[in-house]
């Protein structure tokens, strides 16, 4: 015990050790070497990511309500009452995260070893991944929003820097940029927010915030704050409308996609939302926002998802999709499974970025699906690892997504009714789709391509095993209790959102106060779960009765799992159809052609970027003409060529003072001592 | 007797100040300033301070007015001086400095609260001044010295021919 | 005259050598105004120097501390070096510019 208590002091260290590394790359970087960086890149992301397995070991070993640990490292700006100190806070939330951004940034800092060893920017490159490693950290770890808001700006930055990587593409340097402007668009409203929960509370800091929100502010307040800080999550996780900046950066090298987003930096805004789940929580109008705007995100992309051929943007409308799911769970007050898919999803994600980097990797920059395929013989262990990822990617049970997922299903069947189920479970078919679409048409079939394979080194394939260990086994942490699991994600998480069980139902009926009593929820829930299963699936009587009986959310819930699971098997299976089995393959060229319509609203991306150059960049352009020859010429110029002129008139008048005879300067000097003691 | 000490002294340092100010020549002016300095030592003397008397002799009287001489007599007699003293020009400056003298003695007999105060018997001498110059204000002779020692190095430095 | 003012002209006092001061300081300047010369300028301001030092001086006998002393002990020093310093500026300026008058230098002028 009293060693967990001298671990957890050393928490500082796991943001710091990524800093050093950031600092060393980027002072020596250039003259010390790859290897010497890649070590130092990678070793301290690696003691970082151990440091954090031993705190996390230290921190199951204390009682759950003690698990709320604050650090405070020095104080920073004290201006009147308005302190904002340096300080960490450890508590479940934050330590699944740090475990989970360490982890998944080593694996990626290794495999970007093997990608990035030809390029002549090592150095630069390892030190921006250090840096976001390091601003990611301190993001998930602050203790106060505003040391929250300076991660949350500096992966901001980072991911701008990486995206931006080969700033000699003219179209990486536009998406850097507009990744850069989209997100600052949200980042705008959350330091409103800040403002304002700053204005209400009187403190920033988190514990005494979300102590008791209910006291200080009122629900329209709180929808609010709430709605400030989910405009800038939804610009840091590319949601809709703020979304259209995700696919573009995938000009990113793809180990920086897969980790910057993928993995974590987009998932900043999931974590945020459930950071501050509370204030939220008073807000039923915000959580209804917040839900929606995941479902839409989540539908929207999932379909742009299916027809588009660069791997990596099929990828990031995927991303989008799973994040627009994780936003559905905090809607419909289910943030334990939002967490639980954010985690699931960084490593099958990650998985998938790091394989289509491995894919592209070997054909020389390749992205385009339509000129891969029967790869599964050249590189068999991309293959493997590619495919468990595509799985547990799309849900298919025994792999992680499948379990996350799950419980965003079932909580979205209980809390968001039947045409919200509908709706993503059907976006849940289309993932298994848009997978197996890449699997199908990059690993089988004919080969369409001709160039010498490189095949993926060691460094880069060992991450890729790992990670697919983890995308396999890492929906163990959350099995439901129906499938005999203990749910342990959930009651890990508890401190932070109180009980799970509670929560998933309580919130839509009592409106934020979850204050219902253990048997009422059951039998609300059995009841509500019993109401929306008849309309679908006409069940019998006795499964009502069995539900109302002792397992409260039992049957129902395993149902929904098998109706899931199935839909997933038929978007693989049509997949397979599709681009494998010789009869399905005319198939998706004549449904192009038959609903072109359709097909061009979704290679388009239903069009959001064509309407918002339209909208806003147009207008911008117009306004600037205006300025430049109606405002700057006409009358900024005039003005400051007056102000210049009449300076140097005036200039020239004083001038003639300056006589440069000694003795007038000694005279003016005597008559200012006249003056001076004629006054006194 | 100290009526006539002073009295005398202010006499004779009125004059020669005058006549370093209103004497054409540049060596007359330079002669009548020794004559004020060493009249300013023998106050410095009447006003209890010996040690600074000395050194007024030593140092201004001597070095830098032997310094000075030496400059006035490397030019010269016609560049040294060939402008005369233009009487308007001193009558308008004279009327300046009046104004300047009359506010310091009307600020001076406006507050006559100057009585001759007790002075204890070693006052000045050569042992308290160095006692005091040696430990409260060693830093700054050090200095002092520093300063000397640049001006030395400085002269040197543009009076060079190069 | 009245019986106080012949008294107070008889009892030296302080005043008295303020006085003297103030008178040696005005002249400086009056020379400093009125004079040309290079040389005989820095000689005013030497002038100027010693009437401050008197007044100095005056002021550390009626306070009874030696502060005022040890202050026109460096004073003296700064108008050594200053003098040392000026001296060899007018020696150059007179090598490059062949005049002394002050009235003539006037390059600086914008």
């Amino acid at each position: 015990m009293v060693e967990g208590r001298q671990v957890f002091d050393l928490l500082w260290l796991v943001p710091a050790i990524p800093l050093f590394g950031a600092i060393f790359n980027c002072l020596l970087g250039a003259r010390a070497g790859n290897l010497i960086v890649s070590i130092v890149g990678c070793g301290s992301i690696g003691l970082a990511f151990a440091l954090s397995v031993c705190i996390f070991r230290a921190f199951l070993d204390l009682p759950p309500e003690d698990r709320m640990i604050e650090f405070c490292v020095f104080q920073w700006i004290a201006a009147g009452n308005f302190l904002a100190p340096i300080d960490l806070l450890l508590d479940p939330l934050s330590m699944a995260m740090i475990t989970m951004v360490s982890g998944v940034s080593f694996l990626i800092h290794v495999y970007s070893v093997g990608y990035m060893e030809k390029d002549k920017c090592f150095a630069r490159y390892f030190f921006y991944l250090n840096l976001f490693v390091f601003f990611m950290l301190t993001l998930v770890l602050a203790g106060n929003f505003l040391v929250l808001y300076i991660g949350w700006e500096g992966v901001g930055l980072c991911s701008y820097l990486l995206i931006s990587f080969w700033y000699e593409k003219r179209t990486a340097a536009a998406a850097g940029l507009k990744a850069f402007v989209v997100t600052r668009f949200g980042d705008f409203f959350f330091a409103l927010g800040i403002m304002l929960v700053f204005v209400q509370f009187g403190t920033i800091h988190f514990h005494s915030v979300f102590e008791d929100p209910a006291k200080v502010i009122d629900s329209r307040m709180a929808m609010w704050i709430a709605l400030l800080i989910f405009a800038g999550a939804v610009g840091k996780s590319a949601q809709i409308p703020l979304h259209t900046w995700l696919p573009d950066a995938m000009e990113a090298p793809t180990p920086v996609s897969a980790l910057i987003h993928a993995a974590t930096m987009v998932t900043a805004g999931v974590y945020l939302v459930a950071r501050c789940y509370p204030i939220f929580e008073l807000s039923p109008v915000s959580l209804q926002i917040v839900g929606i705007t995941g479902l839409l995100t989540a539908f929207i992309s999932a379909t742009v998802a299916l027809v588009h051929t660069d791997i990596k943007r099929i990828l990031a409308y995927s991303t989008v999709s799973q994040l627009g799911h994780m936003f559905l769970a905090l809607g419909v007050g289910a943030p334990a499974a939002a967490v639980f898919h954010l985690l699931t999803h960084a490593f099958a994600k990650a998985l998938l970025f790091l394989g289509s980097g491995a894919v592209i990797h070997a054909l020389h920059d390749e992205m385009d699906i339509r000129n891969m395929g029967g790869l599964r013989q050249y590189i068999p262990a991309t293959f493997y690892t590619f495919t468990i990822g595509a799985l547990a990617m799309s849900g298919i049970p025994g792999l992680a997504g499948f379990f996350s997922k799950d419980a965003i299903l079932h909580a979205t069947f209980v809390n968001g009714g039947f045409l919200m189920w509908a709706l993503i479970v059907i976006t849940a078919s289309m993932t298994g789709f848009y997978t197996f679409r890449i699997i199908f048409m990059a690993f089988f079939g004919e080969k369409r391509w001709d160039v010498h394979i490189h095949h993926p080194g060691t460094v880069m394939v060992i991450p890729l095993v790992l990670l697919a260990l983890l995308a396999a086994v890492g929906g163990y942490m959350g099995v439901p209790h129906v499938l005999g699991g203990g749910d342990r994600i959930s009651n890990f998480l508890a401190p932070n959102f109180g009980n799970p069980e509670v929560h998933a139902t309580a919130e839509p009926s009592n409106k934020g106060v979850a204050l219902a009593a253990e048997d009422e929820t059951a039998v609300v829930e059995s009841e509500e779960a019993a109401e929306s299963e008849k309309v679908l699936e006409g069940v019998t009587a006795e499964t009502l009765a069995e539900g109302e009986g002792h397992a409260p959310a039992g049957s129902p819930e395993m149902l929904l799992m098998l109706v899931s699971a199935v839909m997933a098997f038929s978007g693989v299976g049509l997949a397979y159809f599709f681009y494998v089995t010789p009869e399905g393959r005319e198939v998706p060229a004549m449904l192009s052609d038959k609903f072109g319509a359709v097909y061009n609203i979704l290679t388009n991306a239903w069009y959001f970027d064509k309407v918002y150059k339209a909208v806003f960049i147009d207008t911008y352009m117009l306004m600037s003409e205006f300025f430049w020859k109606a405002v700057d010429t006409a009358v900024i110029d005039h003005a400051v060529r007056g102000v210049a002129g009449s300076l140097l008139g005036g200039g020239s008048i004083i001038s003639s003072l300056q006589l440069g005879l000694v003795r007038w300067y000694a005279t003016v000097m005597v008559l200012g001592a006249i003056i001076i003691i004629l006054y006194i | 007797m100290e009526q006539i000490f002073f009295y005398t002294a202010f006499a004779i340092a009125v004059i020669s100040a005058a006549s370093v100010v209103l004497q054409n020549k540049v060596m007359y002016s330079a002669l009548s300033l020794i004559i004020t300095l060493l009249t300013v030592a023998w106050i410095y003397a009447m006003l209890s301070a010996p040690f600074l008397a000395i050194v007024q002799v030593i140092l201004y009287a001597g070095a830098i007015m032997v310094l000075l001489l030496f400059v006035v007599m490397m030019f010269r007699y016609d560049e040294t001086e060939h402008k005369r003293l233009r009487p308007d020009l001193l009558g308008v400056f004279s009327v300046l400095v009046a104004v300047i003298f009359a506010g310091v003695l009307v600020s001076l007999f406006s507050c006559s609260c100057f009585e001759n105060a007790p002075v204890p018997a070693d006052f000045g001498s050569i042992k308290s001044i160095g006692s005091v110059l040696y430990t409260q204000y060693l830093v700054p002779v050090e200095l002092a010295s520093v300063l000397l020692l640049v001006a030395v190095v400085g002269a040197v430095m543009l009076a060079v021919k190069r | 005259m009245q019986p106080e003012v012949i008294q107070s002209l008889l009892q030296i006092g302080p005043t008295h050598y303020l006085v003297l001061g103030a008178t040696l300081f005005s002249l400086g300047v009056l020379g400093f105004l009125v004079r040309s010369n290079i040389i005989v300028l820095l000689m005013c301001i030497e002038l100027m120097i010693n009437g401050a030092g008197i007044t100095f001086i005056t002021f550390c006998r009626q306070l009874g501390s030696l502060e005022g002393q040890v202050f026109v002990l460096f004073a003296m020093v700064v108008a050594a070096v200053e003098i040392a310093v000026g001296l060899s500026i007018v020696v150059l300026v007179f090598r490059n510019r062949s005049t002394l008058d002050a009235d003539k230098m006037e390059v600086l002028k914008w």
